[in-house]
């Protein structure tokens, strides 16, 4: 009794009251999600008629998912494909580019430095929406329309400016004297760029891929621009498609939805080792 | 093999003059200490050397080749950076490897040629058994071990050490300052070595250059910065506890010199021969404690002085003396090895000072005149 009375009383008032926020912004933000799993593995008519927040009673069944997979009409394989097809280098292309910008701005001195830094971050602030005319006719003059390599460029562009940011920030923080030491090692920039400052970054590098990862996979508004063949189209575009003009089958939405959130969730959770590591690294500076 | 010298070297960081016309000569095989307090350039100095930093004037030769601005790479040099600076994401191996790796071309080497080096320079340092670690698992010591394992790998010219040791305890600071002094003497490495801690540059140093403010003040052997101090920051900088410093005037009575200090005046020492003397007349004596002895009855010549603080340090004492308790508080450290007697704050004794050990410094420049 005597222990318990302890354990009891060795806990501070604010540490419940600070559980207990967190718990309930904890269940706010998973609150849609339930609601969309209890949607997707429900009976049509159920969902029409009890609502989609009831968890228990009525039946579970497998069968929207089966049907958003295996119905011919909705297409959603081809459409992950595709959506993988433009997120994988869309994801790489501006690491990699970004990487070195950043560390251009980082390390060396040159003329307009700030100058182009104040760039990107302008780049950075102006709205997807005001700029997609223009670049819509510049894709149509390259030829780069209702292509997949058009979108790969947009958002390789997209993504280099924002990552180039985050990597400068990251690469201010990190320690210059092993870099030196690699110098006097032997090393030249190449070789310590590639050998030891982009294996170091590795956790900062995963904490951009995966960002990059999920805002390419998930958009849907250049898609919606630059893309219009039905079988070029991405994940985000089959879902519409699957949602008619006066019928919506909120069951097979769901299940599509939760399918289409399956990726950017499986990337999350295989680097989160690393990006946990990374966003303490941005804040702190230990790498 | 090789011998480094600076010529004039200036370096500026904007307004601020880092390192200031410097001219060094570091022989062959020396152990060559840069010495001095925080943000006095001699940091700034051994980068330079490295190639870290270009000077905005001035030239550095290794073995009478200009290196001024070649690339670190191209200057067989190693440096030990002071965090040690190992590549977080290799072994140990692959960290004392890497200068080979980079080089494996020219110097045709094999894969089983570096590993056999690799081992060998282990062995050296005794880090055999953690080649296969990442330097996040080992500690300060550890670290140190590979560190300069990574810089003796390749034989280079010059070894270039920056604070190496003052990340570690103090005890193991004292191991490693006796291992590395003996490596670099069985190497027969030419060495430059950056401190501010004046204990690790007597006991490690075939010489030493004393810097402040971007400017060397002294170089020579630890005996000659220590007894002979060209200045009077070299005095006050070296050693532990420091040299006392006593303001003094020299006036000429009638042809007779007479050193009025605050609380004693007395007939110019004979033992100083000063070179420079007639032309000042306002001095700084540099006195190192150890040349002070007590007694407790005033003898010819002796310097009454009350006692205000006994620092016992088990294999000596070290007693806090004004000399001037009439005036203005003038404060003498004296250190004895044994005593006779133990003494206590507010005792009155009489200092016994060898003059043949005491500096005169001009009180304006504050260089020595003896």
């Amino acid at each position: 009794m005597a222990s318990l009375y302890y354990r009891v009383r060795r806990i501070k008032l604010s540490t419940v009251i600070v559980n207990i926020i967190v718990w309930i912004i904890a269940i706010l933000w998973l609150l849609p999600f339930i609601g969309l799993f209890m949607t997707s593995v429900r009976p049509y008519s159920e969902v029409v008629l009890k609502g989609w927040w009831t968890i228990l009673g009525g039946h579970y069944t497998l069968n929207n998912y089966i049907q958003v997979l295996t119905n011919p009409m909705y297409d959603l394989l081809r459409g992950y494909m595709n959506s993988l097809t433009i997120a994988i280098p869309s994801t790489f292309i501006p690491l990699i580019l970004a990487a070195m910008i950043a560390y251009g701005f980082s390390r060396f001195s040159f003329t307009a430095k700030n100058l182009l830094f104040i760039l990107i971050l302008l780049i950075m602030a102006v709205p997807q929406q005001t700029m997609v005319i223009p670049m819509f006719f510049m894709l149509k003059t390259m030829g780069l329309l209702n292509k997949l390599i058009g979108l790969i460029l947009v958002h390789s562009s997209w993504g280099i400016a924002w990552i180039a940011f985050f990597m400068r920030n990251y690469f201010n923080m990190m320690p210059r004297e092993v870099e030196e030491a690699a110098r006097v090692d032997g090393a030249g920039w190449a070789t310590i760029f590639f050998r030891i400052v982009l294996p170091v970054s590795l956790p900062a590098l995963a904490s951009a891929a995966a960002i990059q990862f999920t805002w390419v996979w998930s958009d849907f508004f250049f898609a919606l621009m630059f893309i219009y063949s039905p079988e070029k189209m991405v994940i985000t575009q089959k879902i519409v498609s699957i949602k008619g003009q006066f019928y919506v089958d909120w069951g097979l939405l769901s299940a599509g939805s939760i399918l289409t959130m399956l990726v950017p969730l499986l990337v999350y959770a295989a680097l989160q080792k690393y990006y946990l590591r990374g966003m303490v690294g941005w804040a702190s500076g230990k790498g | 093999m090789a011998s480094v010298r600076l010529e004039s070297v200036v370096k500026r960081f904007g307004k601020v003059v880092a390192v200031n016309n410097v001219s060094l000569e570091i022989r062959d095989k020396e152990f060559f200490i840069l010495l001095g307090p925080s943000g006095c350039g001699k940091t700034t100095t051994l980068r330079l050397i490295a190639g870290l930093e270009y000077p905005d004037s001035g030239r550095i030769y290794i073995d009478d080749r200009d290196v001024t601005f070649l690339e670190p790479k191209d200057r067989d040099i190693a440096m030990v950076f002071q965090n040690y600076a190992l590549y977080p994401h290799m072994t140990v191996f692959q960290n004392i490897a890497f200068p080979l790796l980079l080089r494996r071309k020219k110097l045709g080497l094999t894969k089983d040629d570096i590993k056999k080096r690799v081992l060998e320079v282990a062995r050296l340092l005794r880090i055999e058994e953690l080649l296969h670690r990442k330097p996040g698992q080992l500690s300060g010591g550890q670290q140190q071990r590979v560190a300069l394992a990574r810089a003796l790998i390749r034989r280079p010219k010059v070894w270039l050490m920056d604070e190496p040791l003052s990340n570690l305890d103090a005890l193991l600071r004292l191991v490693m300052r006796a291992e590395l002094k003996r490596l670099q003497k069985e190497l027969g490495i030419t060495t430059i070595y950056v401190t501010h801690d004046q204990a690790e540059a007597l006991s490690m140093a075939d010489r030493i250059a004393v810097m402040n403010k971007g400017r060397v003040i002294q170089v020579g052997t630890p005996d000659e910065v220590y007894l002979k101090p060209k200045h009077v920051f070299v005095g006050t900088f070296i050693g532990a506890p420091p040299m006392n410093v006593v303001k003094c005037k020299i006036e000429d009575h009638d042809g007779r010199l007479i050193l009025s200090c605050p609380g004693f005046e007395r007939e110019f020492p004979p033992e100083i021969t000063p070179e420079k003397l007639p032309r000042t007349k306002e001095v700084v004596l540099g006195i190192r404690p150890e040349f002070i002895e007590v007694t407790d009855k005033p003898e010819p010549g002796t310097i009454k002085g009350k006692i205000l603080v006994v620092e016992p340090l088990g294999s000596e004492t070290i007693l806090n003396i004004n000399i001037n308790p009439e005036g203005e508080e003038t404060i003498i450290k004296a250190k004895l090895p044994k005593l006779t007697k133990k003494y206590s704050a507010g005792e009155t004794i009489y200092l016994k000072i060898d003059w043949s050990k005491v500096a005169v410094f001009d009180a304006e420049t504050g260089f020595a005149l003896t």
